[in-house]
């Protein structure tokens, strides 16, 4: 378990540079610079923006600094907010979307497995049967069409929830787009714990249980369902990845200024500096959710080993 | 328990299973037919996908219009160029053309939706009267979206009669103050202009109408119109050739994306599994820390900052997919390959590259199929996702675009009130009925290749 | 024979199979007396485990069910509800599973998997539950039991695995055991004993047991009475030494000629019975055992033979007298 953690805890950092340089040779390969797009700027200001930024220097050495900034906690300036650094802007946006994340997952994990195990309860029942159906449509409906169409029912239509005010959003249209952002990994923690479900119940020490007349119930919520659980676990690690990728036009559907949002506008702004400390940022929330994830096995099934 | 009927191949006991799971077969029939009509596109709708007609603006679906041109020409000696149809074979076209001249109001919205200022090139008025029909035009400030209004009239500080807003920004009304409605007739000679008349009077130049002006179009007194079985969009294009065409780019990024996937995946995992032992350990290390990354992301910033080309696509999509592959045909190979048959083919002396490809790999093929069918709506997702904010290819100078695109150009035509719902409607039913079917069409696969896996595991 | 403890008449299962159905067990009657220990022998495949778990309902759900009654005391299990199964299963039957390996549940300590009928059953708390499952740890012979109880299933052998499993079973001092292959899947010395065990706390709780294997060896050693079945029938009942003594049915002597003798010459051949054990798909209509018996004539391929009786216990479905000598 100590090997374990060490082993990650080298590893992160690892994985956090070749994302970094990755992302960096990515930014500077690309033709065109972030002031392109402005043509009225004159050729003075555009090498003196060049400069502040250090967009003169030869690649390498920005590659230093940046690294030599970034050993230091310091993500550099936001090009295209005049200012601002990135970690202001990250500090900002980070926190809406922690909560869209977590709430979704949360969301996801709750009802996903929530509806798989009572659907392997009720194996081949009309419940069974239409759950199952919603998770094939939760899968394969994009967000991005469950999104305005719960918008325009909930607060065009039936007025229940109003767009964020000045306050942030309300606790109701927040739920509702973490249910948009939760769908599609609801549907499929639902299809694993059922089918995982189904797997445990049938196992011989399912039926050890019975044998001892241990009520069904008690069957499937002690002896079955961490069993039940280890695929959704599994699952777990790549859908925060998803999440978060989700969380990109979830907030820009629901108008929630989150990170994702922010993600979105630099990089179509060719902003170098908040692209790639965004791209950090979510990384490292990854790998943090990965780890955690690993830990989850072992509470799990004791038979997991860490080594 | 599933019993394999004597005499039958794995690969034709699985075709079997599969046919008898009607849920797979309606899948597979919905995906083939899909494909298909995407394929062949130009056997479904006559209509050019990337086609504009400002003019004439969002129709709904089953809508027909005026089929001209956005600019029409009928010059004597030329043949006629008036309509995507074929009019060579007519004696006589006639054109009825707006001539109107056309005054300009902005109308100007509070928050409320209502009328806030009517400006004209006059000044401001407190009320407009529209009293004929086809001669009173909405167009966006931009210019992008043109609208025949009925009769009505707007007055300052009530809500416009028919829905006029979307939003809050203004609208241009472009209004005739004097209706003049002209008619041209060309006379044909075997497919070419003759000679053209006006009213009676010859022009012997010929002449060349804007789309936009023309209210009437027949030839040998036939009118010539077009029909969209699913409407168009705000610039007038064909909506249903635009899901068709739109669909070429979901379906082949899908496709090769996941081909992509497979090339890498079953190399990597075929090595890893193959060579076994350090290399081994070395490899999946690798995978294990490629999992941690936040592939989408770069694949994000990839697109943004080199541009969108299908060729990235594949590639990045791919990419970001093939780790699976590799940890799946890497466990099936390193069951394999103590197996006998492999065993004895390395002692023969074979090529490790030829034991992998002839043995190893074929005989992975179950899990790799399977792995396969169910990583292509999971691509076209991807894509579809990358589409909607901005980053995915287009074909036709930028006038053709995924699913992904047209949902996202659905969703932000959307009224307030649900006005223009087919555009978001249509491109959203087809991309979600094609997922809906490649999901049950993998699942099926899964179940027919591996009946122990069965009941419907994510 | 007194009064019965367990007492079945006409059990039948049938699994509903994608190739149609398949009878399992086909019209069994059984009975034990309390406190008795009866075995039920057949090769793999003739319905011993179906038989052994219909009595609890403990079959998976492609398997129907018809018995005229199974009664345990005066409950019939064969109409009782799902509550009353409940509340009999691990408290008045206790079972033991085949496989050790597979058959403790991975997830949970074998202090909570032991003291679980305990407390579903008796209402202990979790103290007294934990007290009596380490008395239990110890009456099956598990060493250290004090720390190893927090332990789980992973952390022991299979021998251990097995104990612990009989410890389960034996938890609420039940009135019979329906052990099934108790020792299959063990090592030999492990074998001897795991039976061992299981006759000790047979006759110390005075404890009627169903023993199920396909080993007649393994009968021998720890019951009183056999029950010989043959493609989901029973073709020989009797008690042990006749049925050792003086074999009935030609089956029951083809199983007997394949016990490995310790004691035996080394020279003869260990005899196994010729031909492949039936399918049960197509329902016989005529002695089931016929196609590899040696003995068979033309009478034995028309009818299904009866129950015959041999002597006061001892009773065969065969419709030949074969001759004594022939009893290896
Ligand atoms: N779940 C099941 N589904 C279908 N057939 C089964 C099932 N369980 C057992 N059988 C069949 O029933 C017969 C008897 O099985 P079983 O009672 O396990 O035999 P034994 O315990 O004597 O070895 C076998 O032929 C087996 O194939
Ligand atoms: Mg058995």
């Amino acid at each position: 378990m100590g090997r374990y953690l060490l082993k990650r805890l080298i590893q992160a950092p690892i994985v956090l540079f070749l994302i970094v340089t990755c992302s960096f040779v990515l930014v500077r390969l690309a033709p065109g610079g972030p002031f392109d797009a402005e043509r009225k700027v004159p050729p003075e200001v555009e090498a003196a923006l060049n400069e502040q930024y250090h967009l003169d220097e030869s690649i390498p050495m920005q590659y230093g600094r940046f690294l030599l900034d970034l050993a230091q906690g310091d993500l550099g300036p936001a090009i295209k907010y005049p200012g601002r650094s990135v970690n202001a802007i990250i500090a900002d946006r980070l926190p809406p979307t922690l909560l869209l994340g977590g709430y979704a997952l949360a969301l996801a994990v709750l009802i996903g497995v929530t509806v798989g195990v009572i659907g392997a309860r009720l194996y081949n029942t009309v419940f069974d049967h239409a759950s199952m159906v919603f998770a094939l449509l939760g899968i394969s409906i994009p967000m991005f069409v469950v999104g305005p169409l719960l918008l325009l029912a909930f607060q065009t239509q039936w007025r229940l929830v109003s767009p964020p005010g000045e306050y942030g959003p309300s606790f109701a249209y927040l739920s509702l787009a973490a249910l948009c952002l939760a769908a599609p990994f609801a549907a499929r923690i639902a299809r694993l714990c059922r089918a995982g479900m189904l797997e445990v119940v049938n196992q011989d020490f399912a039926r050890t249980a019975r044998a001892k007349g241990v009520p069904e119930w008690r069957i499937v919520t002690v002896h079955c369902l961490r069993g039940a659980l280890t695929p959704v676990v599994s699952f777990l690690g790549p859908a925060v990845a998803s999440v978060l990728t989700g969380s990109l036009v979830v907030e820009s559907i629901f108008l929630l200024k989150g990170l994702g949002w922010e993600f979105v506008f630099s990089a179509i702004n060719r902003d170098y500096t908040l692209v790639i400390g965004t791209v950090i940022v979510y990384s490292s929330l990854l790998i943090i959710a990965n780890l955690i994830v690993d830990l989850c096995y072992g509470l799990l099934d004791p038979r997991v080993r860490y080594d | 328990m599933t019993e394999t009927a004597p005499g039958l191949s794995p690969g034709a006991a699985a075709w079997r299973r599969l046919r008898r799971n009607p849920l797979a077969m309606g899948g597979l029939v919905i995906t083939v037919v899909v494909v298909v009509m995407c394929a062949f596109a130009p056997l479904f709708s006559g209509h050019d996908p990337g086609y504009q007609r400002h003019w004439v603006g969002a129709l709904t679906p089953g809508s027909s219009h005026i089929d001209c041109l956005r600019e029409n020409r009928l010059i004597p000696g030329q043949a006629p160029d008036v309509s995507p149809q074929d009019l060579s074979a007519a004696t006589t076209i006639t054109l009825a053309a707006d001539e109107s001249s056309y005054r300009e109001y902005r109308i100007i919205p509070d928050t409320e939706g209502r009328i806030r200022r009517i400006a004209g090139s006059q000044g401001e008025l407190d009320e407009l009267v529209l009293n004929q029909a086809a001669l009173a035009r909405v167009a966006l400030i931009d210019g992008s979206r043109g609208r025949n209004l009925a009769p009505l009239s707007l007055r300052r500080g009530e809500a416009p009669p028919v829905p006029l807003f979307d939003g809050s920004a203004a609208v241009v009304l472009e209004v005739a103050t004097e209706a003049r409605i002209a008619s041209y007739t060309a006379q044909l000679n075997n497919g070419v202009v003759s000679a053209v008349q006006r009213s009676g009077t010859a022009l012997p130049e010929g002449i060349v109408i804007t789309g936009d002006r023309i209210t009437g179009m027949e030839a040998d007194g036939r009118s010539i119109t077009t029909w969209h079985l699913l409407g168009t969009d705000i610039e007038g294009r064909a909506l249903f050739a635009r899901i068709l065409y739109g669909g070429r780019i979901s379906l082949l990024v899908g496709a090769v994306a996941t081909l992509v996937s497979l090339l890498i995946g079953v190399t990597y995992g075929a090595v890893a599994g193959y060579v076994g032992g350090r290399t081994d350990r070395v490899l999946m290390a690798g995978v294990d820390v490629l999992y941690g990354l936040p592939f989408m992301f770069l694949v994000i910033v990839l697109l943004s900052f080199f541009g969108s080309n299908i060729l990235l696509l594949f590639a990045a999509l791919g990419a970001v997919q093939w780790l699976t592959m590799a940890r799946i045909v890497r466990g099936q190979i390193l069951g394999l390959r103590e197996a006998d048959f492999v065993a004895a083919a390395r002692l023969a002396g074979t090529p490790a590259h030829i034991v992998i490809l002839r043995h190893l790999v074929p005989n992975s093929f179950g899990p790799i199929v399977v792995y396969a069918s169910l990583t292509v709506p999971i691509v076209i997702l991807e894509e579809s996702f990358l589409a909607f904010i901005g980053l995915s290819a287009s074909f036709g100078d930028g006038q053709v675009h995924s699913w992904g695109a047209l949902v996202k150009t659905g969703v932000d035509s959307l009224g307030s009130d649900g006005s223009f719902a087919w555009l978001l409607l249509w491109p959203s039913l087809v991309m979600a009925a094609t997922l809906i079917a490649l999901n049950v069409l993998g699942d099926g696969i899964r179940d027919a290749l591996d009946p122990k896996l069965s009941r419907g595991a994510a | 024979m007194s009064e019965p403890l367990l007492h079945c008449s006409k059990l039948s299962v049938s699994f509903r199979t994608d190739n149609g159905s398949l009878r399992a067990v086909d019209g069994i009657d059984l009975s034990i007396a309390p406190g008795e220990a009866l075995g039920l022998v057949g090769e793999s495949g003739c319905g011993k485990s179906t038989a052994a778990m219909a009595i609890l309902g403990l079959l998976p759900r492609s398997a129907q069910c018809q018995a005229d009654a199974i009664r345990l005391g005066d409950t019939d299990l064969a109409q009782a509800s799902n509550r009353v199964l409940r509340s009999v299963r691990g408290r008045r039957v206790g079972v033991v599973f085949q496989d050790p390996m597979t058959s403790l549940n991975p997830y949970l300590t074998v202090g909570k998997q032991i003291g679980e009928p305990l407390r579903i059953h008796l209402g202990l708390n979790a103290s007294q539950a934990k007290e009596r499952s380490l008395a239990l740890m110890r009456d099956v012979g598990i060493p250290d039991a004090a720390t190893r109880i927090n332990r789980h299933p992973h952390e022991f052998s299979g021998g251990q695995r097995q104990r612990l499993l009989i410890a389960m079973a034996l938890a609420c001092d039940p009135e019979l055991l329906i052990a099934d292959e108790p020792t299959t899947a063990l090592d030999v010395t492990v074998q001897a004993q795991i039976l061992d065990l299981l006759r000790r706390e047979q006759q110390r709780r005075n404890m009627a047991l169903l023993l199920v294997s396909h080993d007649l060896g393994v009968i021998a050693h720890t019951c009183h009475r056999v029950a010989v079945m043959y493609a989901g029938r029973i073709v020989e009942t009797a008690n042990t030494k006749p049925l050792f003594a003086n074999p009935q049915h030609p089956y029951t002597r083809g199983l007997l000629a394949a016990i490995p003798r310790l004691d035996g010459d080394r020279g003869t051949e260990l005899t196994t019975i010729p031909g492949l054990p039936p399918r049960l798909s197509d329902g016989w209509q005529h002695c089931a055992f016929a196609p590899r018996c040696p003995h068979a004539e033309g009478r034995c391929r028309i009818d299904i033979p009866n129950m015959r009786q041999h002597s006061d216990e001892h009773h065969h479905r065969c419709i030949l007298d074969l001759p004594a000598g022939d009893a290896p």
